[in-house]
């Protein structure tokens, strides 16, 4: 009888220690253990990151790494089932994650390394972050095309009729936004759409596929998300890109943490290691362009501040989803 | 394999087997089928709840869907068309290579099956690789006729109906080389002294007695051609031609649509209506004509021989290989060895640097072909047993419950890839039974198996069915229980059956993606993942190479075991 | 005229002879069995005739039309040899009723519809199968199938019927009813039959000469009284109906007899054999119908077994170290253990080989 009794106190205590100590702030336990990581981040990119953030911490991290669709899918499902498995994610999909934030699904969190990036980079009250930057930009094929283009109204050019293509944004998040953000801007409108389709654009599949098609010369202007184009031009890929007059997208690809995660601690380190100036380093050895201030850009890319960067429209968008869906629907003939 | 329906009555006797084999197959078949029913029937209830409500909501909304009712036309069409030829080309070849005494029988065997050994979605890239707008085929009409123009772009129904084709035909021909193998041969020549010619004896015997198996292919063809996603999603997408799989996918990523994937499921329970339509339809037709029951007997059927017309045939055989397998693979090949993707295939810009990267540069790579290859096996051995259970209980002891069963099988095959697996999620994502499934590759094997379950108790009911009471029986007579008849008497007779299921799930199962892109884990990716993760990233070069990989090994396989003398896979 | 020669026709699968160097008439309207035990080659033959089979040597001609030729020049394909075939599986066709499955040969010669109803009719009146016309064959007994199967070989009015053992699948009494059926179905029509089976009991009832394969080799032609009394070698003896061997040395001849010796009996009990003497050690061959009862007969024997057969006795009779079966009449009522003395009515000799030994050799 009084063991048990005893055997209960000893537990309780066990107990506030541990909820005491994990609610301590500045003298936090060091991170441990497993997180998982759901992403579309690339394969390469991915291992790179994760493995040096284990041989820094000691974190495991266990990545699911598709498609940001079958990613989005296999949240859905999870959700629809009870609880998101997953600790941090982290795709190119803002829309869907400022979802999830709306339905307080995730963790606020203040990375101390994250204060080296702009303010605009941590999104909706820092329950997400940018810590790296990628842009929609108009790619060329090297061996069809000879003057470079220069403006996104070259993609309904003549020369290009039935030639220009760009990923289908009921497939693409980041396609989507793309559209919902020039739908509303006075320069371009619904206008600039029906112009690329009487020019016969073509709507491909996803960024992946509109990479192919350039490639192979099946068309020979796209818009397209950066590293693909620089990916496939390091392979040796007759590719290239250029940075539009009138600005490129930024493609905002958040990491949040999910609440009610299993290991805060090690989530949070995780979105924390991401701004260090070690992943930051490695991003840029991958000529991603930092989302920190100061750190030296990839050779051969323009400097961010002196070129034109469009931000994605994101409170036109989450406005009128339906009617951006069924404008660029009818204006395309796709149902 | 034989693919034929259960017959019309025959006498059967009552308790065949022991009270103990009894209890142990019912236990066994109903665990096992439990597991594989439950996520099936999750998809039924998901497609009927809103917000924690039954509704028929759903179902209202997808009626009213003009587009949604569209693509559903779209997906009979290009499937209906699909399974016509496909079924035709299926069964001609499998009379070609059964009954005729064509040369090489063997290596055209083999041949005619490559492209089921092809990974379904690279063989749809494989087509845009030939005939897109920029593919080396049409490139090479350009070059030789200096037209601008291409000579023929894949991109639209008629190239998803020819991939769908290409790609479906293997399945009616595995079931009637079965059917056709096991014919009484004597029903033909009986045709041929009355005087029939070869052409007669086809139409007025051949054909009429082929009629169960062609419709059960048919129907598996048909299935499957309305569920398929790669090829509409690859070819249709961008001559803007959607078919229902598509759109349901899209209804899956629409995650600001309230209750989507309820949504998502109501418009898969469409295809599962229409494969039970036909499934019942396919008995009534069975059930009017007679079956014939195979006796154990000896002779084999005589060959038609071709005589003259042997060197034709075998040339037109040789194109439609060509076209349809070799050119395909081909296309992998270059695209595989081409140093960068985009460029010209010209000898500079050759390497085997791809290959090289593929097979042993890549950590993921072995692991999944260790991973798909067990999950593959092991989906194979668990369907044969279950289905021979299932088979069992069905043929031998009259439990009734085909019917039921049909139709639960039915459900996992007829909607696509991704519902099967959101349901698999949805199913086993708690743990049951302090059992955890989910993240783990059993809950994989278990998609698996719940996926191809139904390639396996057709081919075995059907293969049960041909074996009559009285050989197990004489068995028991001399007192052999009714395990060890069934053990020693039947399962060596229908060995044909159960080799010819356990491939016709193997080989997809090696290569499968839909499933397996959404259940995967750390550690438990299969090969369709690793090579769809690489394309996808654009990779396209290992991907090719890969995928090329895959399918040398799938048919290095199928040599092996044939060269291992599982002679019922072929004549 | 129908007549149907088969010259030196042999099959060969690889270096497996099934069939070697056949040769046989069968005249216009004669019933011909092809005889033997399983694997003889007699269904090979027989598919060789249909035209299933390709023969490796030799020539089928009918009617003067060469059907087969030695050189591989002709070979005629089964639907233009003219010939009814009735498949020991009976091939009934299921998906067609019993009407279509009779018809079907008049169809594909494209005969008009009226005469092929009339025909079919007639054919199915000749087998007693008149009112099952519209059924299935699933719906009908095996003996019926095997009637369909009868009759639709039988409509085309063939020049030469065929038939593989197409009684061995039904039962005793109606195996006889059928093999009367057949018969009187042959005569009335005169039809060029070949007809193979296993069973003697069979072939001597249908056959107006029997051909005895073994090893693919055709060993004796012949009618059924000829190949039952005098059989060729001790083979067929034994093969066509029950024969008992009884080995013994040949001490003398007689003016077209041999006396002979037999084994562990003194002299004084030889038997004399009409016919000469083919080796100095013979086998008797003697039917059991061909002992007889006889106070002065040479044999001296003891009833070891009696078995009752309503319409006669089977007796099993040892003499000596031989033992012998004796048919007999109802009236002959011996006893086991009786003693008793017989005479040979009947017998063979045939030198003795190696491959068939004297004592206790009988066949049972």
């Amino acid at each position: 009888m009084r063991d048990r009794r005893l055997g209960i106190v000893a537990v309780a205590l066990g107990m506030a220690a541990v909820l005491l100590g994990g609610t301590t702030a500045g003298g936090a336990p060091a991170p441990s253990g497993t997180i998982t990581l759901y992403t579309s981040e690339s394969d390469d990119d991915v291992n790179l990151l994760t493995r040096d953030f284990t041989q820094r911490t000691g974190v495991r991290v266990n990545v699911f790494r598709a498609g940001s669709g079958p990613v989005v899918s296999r949240i859905q499902a999870e959700l629809q089932a009870g609880r998101i498995q997953a600790d941090v994610i982290w795709f190119a999909d803002i829309d869907f994650f400022r979802s999830l934030a709306q339905r307080d699904l995730l963790e606020s969190y203040s990375p101390p390394a994250g204060r080296r990036a702009p303010g605009e980079f941590h999104y909706d009250n820092n329950r997400m972050h940018e810590v790296r930057l990628i842009f929609n930009v108009i790619a060329f094929n090297t061996r069809a095309v000879r003057f470079k283009p220069e403006s996104w109204w070259d993609l309904s050019l003549p020369r290009y009729r039935g030639r220009a293509g760009m990923p289908s944004p009921f497939i693409s998040g980041a396609a989507f936004n793309h559209v919902g953000t020039f739908a509303a801007m006075r320069e371009f409108g619904w206008d600039f759409y029906r112009k690329l389709r009487a020019n016969d654009a073509k709507v491909l599949n996803s960024n992946g596929d509109v990479a192919r098609a350039l490639a192979s010369g099946e068309i020979v202007i796209a818009q397209i998300v950066d590293f693909f184009v620089r990916n496939l031009k390091a392979q040796g890929s007759p590719v290239d890109h250029i940075w539009p007059s009138e600005g490129a997208l930024l493609i905002p690809t958040p990491v949040a943490i999910i609440k009610g995660t299993q290991n805060l601690e090690a989530a949070q380190a995780f979105v924390n290691y991401l701004y260090t100036p070690e992943a930051q380093r490695l991003f840029v050895q991958r000529s991603y362009i930092p989302a920190v201030r100061d750190m030296p850009y990839p050779a051969g890319t323009p400097d961010v501040a002196t070129l034109k960067i469009l931000k994605p429209n994101l409170a036109f968008i989450e406005q009128n989803r339906a009617t951006i869906r069924s404008t660029f629907g009818e204006i395309f003939g796709i149902q | 394999m034989r693919e034929a329906a259960l017959p019309a009555a025959r006498a059967r006797s009552p308790r065949l087997a022991g009270g103990v084999l009894v209890a142990a197959g019912v236990v066994l078949v109903a665990a096992l089928a439990l597991l594989v029913v439950y996520p099936s029937v999750m998809l039924v209830v998901g497609s009927l709840v809103a917000d924690g409500r039954l509704t028929l909501a759903h179902y209202w909304r997808t009626f009213q869907d003009r587009a949604a009712v569209a693509t559903l036309g779209n997906s009979l069409v290009v499937s209906t068309a699909a399974t016509v030829l496909g079924t035709a080309l299926g069964t001609v070849l499998a009379w070609l290579v059964t009954r005729t005494d064509l040369p090489g029988r063997r290596h055209w065997d083999t041949l005619l099956l490559l492209p089921y050994m092809i990974p379904p979605f690279i063989g749809a890239i494989a087509w845009v690789y030939l005939l897109g707008p920029a593919g080396y085929l049409n490139q090479l009409w350009m070059a030789l006729t200096g037209s601008p123009d291409p000579l023929v772009v894949i991109y639209g129904p008629s190239g998803i109906v020819f991939a769908l084709t290409l790609y479906g035909y293997p399945i009616v021909y595995a079931t009637m080389r079965g059917v056709l193998q096991q014919m009484n041969p004597a029903l033909e020549e009986a045709a041929r002294i009355a005087g029939a010619t070869p052409a007669r004896l086809l139409r007025d015997v051949t054909v009429p007695l082929m009629l169960p198996g062609v419709l059960a292919g048919a129907l598996l063809l048909f299935m499957s051609s309305l569920a398929n996603f790669g090829i509409p999603a690859v070819i249709g997408f961008p001559a803007r031609y959607f078919v229902l799989p598509t759109r349901i996918y899209r209804t899956i990523l629409n995650f600001d649509l309230p209750n989507n994937l309820q949504i998502a499921a109501a418009l898969s329970m469409w295809l599962v209506a229409i494969g039970v339509v036909l499934l019942f339809l396919q008995r009534r037709v069975l059930r009017s004509s007679r079956f014939v029951v195979v006796t154990g007997q000896a002779t084999a059927p005589s060959r038609v021989e071709l005589g003259r017309w042997a060197t034709p045939i075998a040339a037109a055989l040789g194109a439609f290989v060509a076209i349809g397998a070799a050119l395909p693979v081909g296309a992998m090949l270059l695209t595989a060895a081409t140093r960068a993707y985009g460029l010209p295939p010209v000898l500079e810009n050759l390497t085997l640097q791809h290959f090289e990267t593929v097979a042993v540069g890549i950590p993921k790579v072995p692991r999944a072909v260790a991973n798909s290859l067990a999950l593959a096996s092991g989906a194979a051995t668990i369907i044969v047993v279950l289905a021979l259970g299932i088979a069992y209980l069905i043929a031998r002891l009259r439990v009734r419950g085909a019917h039921l069963l049909d139709v639960l099988v039915t459900i996992p095959y007829a909607v696509p890839g991704t519902v099967v697996a959101l349901a698999m999620i949805l199913a086993w994502i708690r743990p049951v039974l302090g059992v955890h499934l989910y993240n783990t590759i059993w809950i994989i094997l278990l998609a698996y198996v719940a996926r191809f379950l139904i390639f396996g108790v057709r081919t075995l009911m059907a293969g049960l069915s041909q074996v009559h009471d009285s050989l197990e029986e004489a068995a028991r007579i001399s007192g052999a229980s009714g395990a060890r008849a069934f053990r020693e008497i039947t399962l060596p007779i229908i060995r044909p059956s159960i080799a010819a299921g356990w491939f016709l799930v193997f080989v997809p199962a090696v290569t499968e993606l839909t499933l397996s892109i959404l259940l995967f884990s750390v550690g438990n990716e299969t090969l369709g993942v690793v090579i769809y993760g690489l394309h996808e990233e654009g990779k396209f070069a290992l991907a090719a190479a890969g995928a090329f990989l895959v399918t040398t090994m799938l048919v290095g396989i199928h040599l092996v075991a044939r060269a291992v003398s599982l002679r019922e896979l072929v004549t | 005229m129908a007549e149907l020669v088969l010259e030196g026709v042999s099959k060969a699968y690889g270096t497996v002879w099934a069939v070697r160097d056949v040769t046989l008439a069968v005249a216009d309207g004669e019933f011909v069995t092809l005889l033997g035990p399983s694997g003889c080659g007699k269904t090979t033959t027989l598919r060789m005739v249909a035209g299933f089979i390709r023969p490796t040597a030799g020539r089928i001609v009918l009617d003067g039309r060469v059907l087969s030729a030695a050189d591989g020049s002709v070979l005629l394909p089964p639907e233009r040899r003219g010939m009814g075939m009735v498949f020991q599986s009976y091939a009934v066709w299921p998906h067609m009723t019993v009407f279509d499955n009779v018809a079907y040969p008049l169809r594909v010669a494209g005969l008009p519809r009226h005469e092929v109803a009339a025909r079919t009719r007639r054919t199915l009146e000749l087998v007693h199968l008149e009112g099952l016309a519209g059924q299935h064959p699933h719906q009908l007994s095996g003996g019926q199938q095997q009637r369909v199967a009868l009759a639709r070989a039988l409509v085309n009015e063939p020049a030469v019927l065929l038939l593989d053992e197409p009684l061995s699948n039904l039962d005793a009494k109606l195996r006889e009813e059928m093999r009367f059926e057949i018969q009187d179905l042959q005569r009335r029509l005169r039809i060029t039959v070949v007809y193979v089976t296993h069973d003697q009991g069979e072939a001597m009832v249908l056959s107006d000469r029997i051909a005895v394969m073994v090893g693919g080799r055709i060993v004796q032609v012949g009618a059924p009284d000829d190949l039952y009394e005098r059989p060729a070698d001790p083979f067929v003896a034994s093969f066509l109906g029950v024969a008992n061997f009884l080995g013994g040395d040949v001490v003398g001849t007689d003016g077209g007899a041999a006396w002979v010796r037999l084994d562990g009996l003194p002299e004084a009990d030889s038997l004399r054999v009409p016919g000469a003497a083919p080796a100095a050690r013979v086998l008797v061959c003697v039917r059991p119908e061909a002992l007889v009862c006889d106070p002065a007969g040479p044999l001296r024997g003891q009833v070891v077994r009696r078995t009752y057969l309503g319409n006669g006795l089977d007796y099993l009779v040892r003499i000596g170290p031989h033992t012998v079966r004796l048919a007999a009449g109802p009236d002959l009522d011996l006893r086991v253990g009786e003693e008793v003395r017989l005479a040979v009515r009947r017998a063979v000799l045939y030198p003795e080989t190696n491959a068939t030994t004297s004592s206790g050799r009988s066949a049972t």
